[in-house]
């Protein structure tokens, strides 16, 4: 993650801290607007994650979310959203990792 | 250093200022989540540096706050931050007078580097602005003289006129002239259309 290159250990923890949660919300408002066929809203939604999911190096994410803000046909499909919802729980995974819980 | 870091993103900001913050320490931030606080902040900052996303909630569209704030703040350098890397969207900023446009998917080396030009007084262009692909003939090449076309080189890589002059041993006002020629030659009307139009000419790369 580019971050981390940038950023001492302890900044990096307490920073992802915060991120992670707000980022799961995020994404569950995004999945919630894409199952309810919301494409304008998941539209603009995913154009807001796009600076912090570049800001953290979650390259994989990025051409979905592209996807989703350009309202592609593919973007409306069940298995882009599928792939969404698996890519960004492995994406997630891994920040989750560099941020252990404090002691 | 006061900088203002202007987006309706929480996470963004703190990201982002962590990041900037490992290059320069010394910046005192302030924040804002939309274009209200935007003008809270800078009627009580002496703020030096206002980045600013486009799309931030607001009472009018980003031109008419861009205006706005230029007109208050006359003397402030303005930077937009955005998701948005549209040439179109980018030199209509650039038309309102902004010093610099950061697309925020840049890598985050680029993104340091664009922000410490425009810390540095200087103008960034991102690479956006020349999407079309650049020409070349012998008639382009031809058109700009061998002085024009090192100011030209200079003022694509954001210098001011200032800048230029001392660059190049030259007043200010001889640079002025110089850019104007180089204006009419190209004929366009701002440095922005000057710049795509010489990276569309081929004369600077």
């Amino acid at each position: 993650m580019p971050l981390s290159n940038k950023l001492s250990q302890q900044q990096l923890s307490l920073f992802l801290r915060k991120a992670l949660p707000e980022l799961t919300k995020d994404y569950a408002a995004l999945d919630a607007h894409l199952q309810d066929q919301q494409w304008a809203k998941a539209a603009q939604q995913a154009h807001k994650l796009l600076s912090t999911i570049k800001l953290l190096g979650l390259d994989a994410l990025l051409p979905l979310l592209l996807q989703i803000q350009e309202d592609t046909p593919k973007s409306r499909t069940d298995t882009f959203r599928q792939t969404l919802h698996n890519t960004s729980q492995q994406q997630l995974a891994a920040l989750a990792a560099l941020a252990p819980p404090p002691r | 250093m006061q900088v203002l870091l202007a987006d309706d993103h929480a996470i963004f900001r703190e990201g982002l200022m962590l990041l900037i913050g490992t290059r320069f320490p010394q910046i005192e931030w302030h924040q804002a989540n939309n274009w209200h606080e935007v003008h809270q902040v800078l009627l009580r900052s002496p703020i030096t540096l206002a980045l600013v996303d486009l799309n931030m909630p607001g009472q009018m569209p980003w031109p008419d706050e861009i205006r706005r704030l230029s007109k208050q703040f006359p003397k402030l350098p303005i930077c937009i931050l955005s998701a948005t890397s549209d040439p179109e969207v980018i030199q209509s900023a650039f038309q309102l007078g902004i010093k610099g446009y950061i697309p925020k998917l840049v890598d985050i080396e680029e993104l340091q580097q664009a922000i410490s030009v425009v810390l540095s007084g200087r103008t960034y262009l991102p690479s956006q602005l020349w999407e079309t692909q650049p020409t070349t003939n012998n008639y382009d090449k031809a058109i700009l003289t061998q002085r024009q076309s090192t100011i030209m080189r200079l003022l694509a890589q954001g210098n001011s006129n200032k800048q230029i002059g001392i660059t190049l041993n030259l007043t200010e006002s001889t640079v002025k002239r110089h850019v104007y020629n180089i204006f009419q030659t190209l004929a366009v009307n701002n440095r922005v259309e000057a710049i795509r139009s010489a990276r569309q000419r081929g004369l600077i790369t």
